[in-house]
């Protein structure tokens, strides 16, 4: 091997990279070459000072301008209270929801229709894609939809009022039909049409809170 | 990268990040401020070396927005510290991906930096190598600063940057060469 | 309303800037267009260039960026409150188009490549393209006319209207109408809560549609020598048709079908308390 060559090798060498037969013909080259050692000694210098090198903090304080971001600029607090429908009992055990994380691309709702007195009518699975907000792995319905609610909780000062006022009037009359549908359903559990219309209204209350979380993102 | 020990009463910086991150991603702004607090310097000290200057502000505060914005995401499985830092790389990433052939610029912000290389300096090996690696050419800087400050492996450098392992290992000691060149 | 009262303060604040540059790119690119406030048209020409018109505070800055066929417009100006930007730009006919806009009203006309819009606020109207739409606003209405591709809209507040349209629909209110003019599709989900949902247009053979409202009534008006098995949904509504159908046994809460033609196409028609009219193009009611 030329000089070069061997030269070429010392940084595998130095990171421990390198088959058991070569590191000995390499060592057996650096008893014999100083200018190799030399090198050698040097990349460590080089490698130990990078693995020293301090971290100062930032020349100027960073984090004003990260909160805006994160929470609007000035924005008052949200008025509204996204109102839970609830479920009746026996309906959940009827049609579990399931959430499914699907890595970082999104959240997948799927059901399934269980063993119950309700279930009926709506076979198969029916999927809907929403953002990936939370990305949770939660059988219950009810706990993903809590998590929802907790984010944009959280989230609700950076929107602007007007977006506001149109979440919540929105939200108000997808939770009247809900309880119009609910009413509907204890008359009358097995009706094929009240089951789907209560799911299909339920798939877009999600959908609105995605939409209001997506909404604080886009402040930036 | 400097390690500190702590004693069994004191929480770990690992500890903490854990408590933090679980009020922030249930919005608690402040427990955020205390994770930007704790990471602010290593993750600028990251964008500076692979950036420069110029950009280290702006893209240090897009890698904290980003990380609030995907906060639920973190499973908890790894280290904090270290899926932060694998987000500000891709968002680094990212960045350099955006550099066009053409770039206008209408208003009264002033254009984009060229990066500058840094000064020479004699007071000491680190603040050399500092300035040292300011000059080295932008892949092998960026190698360099992922492999050797940072400790990504190869592999993982390959990775993201979409090279292969051996490119990574090439082009580190290329780096590593020029640098030992500069300093003495 | 924040976007108007920070654009009375931009144009009170700041002399107003244009900005009017083009430049060549290679056909069928993209242009992503980026902004907080103010306004995006898009149209289309011939060239193989792109034009770009801005109208801003010169303490907002506007960034185009492109390379090769890429082309990225923004306007900056992100710390603090946002100034509007009117931009007005032109694109071979052949790009496809993103705009992301917070409060902004959006209008692109021609454009033959797929489109994406989503905004918070501003309505967003559509001409003429032959590509994808994928249009999502949360307060505004949406319009597309004479497209030739799919579409795919959602809003929440204000309604939707497709006109002259050759593609599928998926059309999604919370509250607003959903108005189909003249909608040859294949298949059609169209779907809101407080509001009506109105339909005249082709029903193709073996194709799928569905219209569903909580509140409002659902109007169908469709060609007589239609072939669909459809089926009526509702819990407090009433049912009207032109066709000769004889709902029998109908429960409160169920769902009632009846076959037209060779039933081939399917058809759903739900409102949980409006009215349900299935209409015959060019009228004739029959005598039940």
């Amino acid at each position: 091997m030329s000089q070069d060559t061997w030269t070429e090798r010392l940084s595998d060498y130095l990171d421990a990279d390198m088959a058991a037969a070569e590191r000995v013909a390499l060592e057996a080259h650096l008893q014999a070459c100083a200018a190799c050692r030399g090198v050698l000694a040097d990349l460590r210098a080089v490698g130990e000072a990078a693995a020293v090198l301090e971290t100062p903090p930032p020349p100027r304080d960073l984090w004003p301008g990260i909160v805006a971001q994160i929470r609007g600029d000035g924005a008052p607090v949200l008025a509204f209270e996204p109102r839970r429908a609830r479920w009746p009992l026996p309906r959940l055990a009827a049609a579990a929801l399931v959430v499914v994380a699907l890595g970082t691309a999104g959240v997948w709702l799927t059901w399934a229709p269980g063993p119950g007195p309700g279930a009926q009518g709506t076979a198969g699975t029916q999927v809907v894609r929403t953002a990936a907000l939370p990305a949770v792995e939660e059988q219950d319905y009810e706990v993903a939809l809590e998590r929802l609610e907790r984010t944009l909780d959280a989230r609700r000062e950076g929107l602007d009022p007007a977006t506001v006022r149109v979440i919540d009037e929105s939200m108000a009359i997808i939770d009247a039909a809900l309880a119009d549908a609910e009413a509907a359903l204890a008359r009358d559990p097995a009706s094929a049409y009240l089951n789907r219309h209560y799911d299909a209204t339920m798939r877009k209350k999600i959908d609105l809170m995605r939409r209001a979380a997506d909404a604080t993102r886009a402040v930036s | 990268m400097v390690s500190t020990l702590s004693t069994a009463a004191e929480p770990t910086a690992a500890e903490l990040d854990r408590a933090d991150v679980a009020r922030a991603a249930a919005g608690d702004t402040a427990a955020f401020e205390r994770i930007y607090r704790r990471h602010a310097g290593r993750i600028h000290g990251l964008v500076r070396r692979m950036m420069g200057p110029a950009e280290a502000d702006d893209v240090t505060q897009e890698i904290f927005v980003r990380a609030w914005r995907k906060l639920e995401l973190f499973r908890g499985e790894a280290a904090f510290s270290t899926w932060l830092h694998r987000l500000a790389v891709n968002v680094i990433l990212a960045r350099r991906q955006q550099a066009v052939r053409h770039h206008e610029r209408f208003g009264a912000e002033e254009p984009p930096h060229e990066r500058r290389p840094g000064r020479r300096d004699t007071t000491g090996l680190r603040m050399d190598l500092e300035a040292a690696m300011a000059r080295l050419p932008e892949g092998a800087r960026r190698i360099f600063v992922l492999h050797d400050v940072e400790g990504y492996t190869h592999e993982e450098i390959g990775a993201l940057l979409g090279v292969a392992p051996g490119t990574s290992k090439s082009q580190l000691h290329r780096a590593r060469m020029t640098l030992r060149d500069y300093l003495t | 309303m924040v976007s108007a009262f920070v654009l009375g303060v931009a144009l009170l604040a700041a002399p107003q800037q244009q900005t009017d540059t083009t430049f060549a790119v290679s056909p069928g690119g993209r242009l992503d267009v980026e902004l907080m406030v103010g306004q995006v048209s898009v149209e289309s020409w011939e060239r193989n260039a792109v034009r770009v018109r801005a109208t801003h505070p010169s303490t907002t800055g506007v960034d185009i960026r492109h390379s090769g066929d890429v082309v990225r417009v923004d306007a900056e100006g992100r710390r603090g409150p946002p100034a509007a930007v009117t931009f007005v730009i032109t694109v071979p006919r052949t790009f496809g188009v993103n705009i992301e806009g917070l409060s902004a009203p959006v209008e692109v006309r021609n454009v033959d490549g797929n489109l994406a819009v989503e905004t918070t606020n501003g309505p967003i109207t559509v001409f003429g393209g032959r590509g994808r739409l994928e249009l999502e606003t949360t307060n505004g209405a949406i319009t597309v006319r004479g497209a030739r591709g799919s579409v795919r809209a959602g809003t929440v507040n204000q309604g939707i209207t497709l006109e002259d349209v050759e593609g599928d629909v998926q059309a999604q209110a919370v509250n607003g109408h959903i108005s189909m003019q003249n909608v040859r599709a294949r298949s059609v989900d169209a779907e809101t809560v407080n509001g009506s949902v109105s339909f005249r247009g082709a029903i193709q053979e073996n194709g799928r549609y569905r219209f569903s409202t909580h509140n409002g009534g659902v109007t169908l008006h469709v060609p007589a020598d239609v072939s669909a098995t459809v089926t009526v949904s509702t819990e407090n509504g009433t049912f009207d048709s032109d066709f000769p159908v004889q709902v029998q046994g109908r429960r409160r809460g169920d769902r009632a079908t009846f076959t037209l033609g060779t039933g081939s196409a399917r058809v759903e028609m739900e409102s949980f308390g409006g009215r349900i009219e299935l209409r015959r193009i060019g009228g004739g009611e029959h005598q039940q």
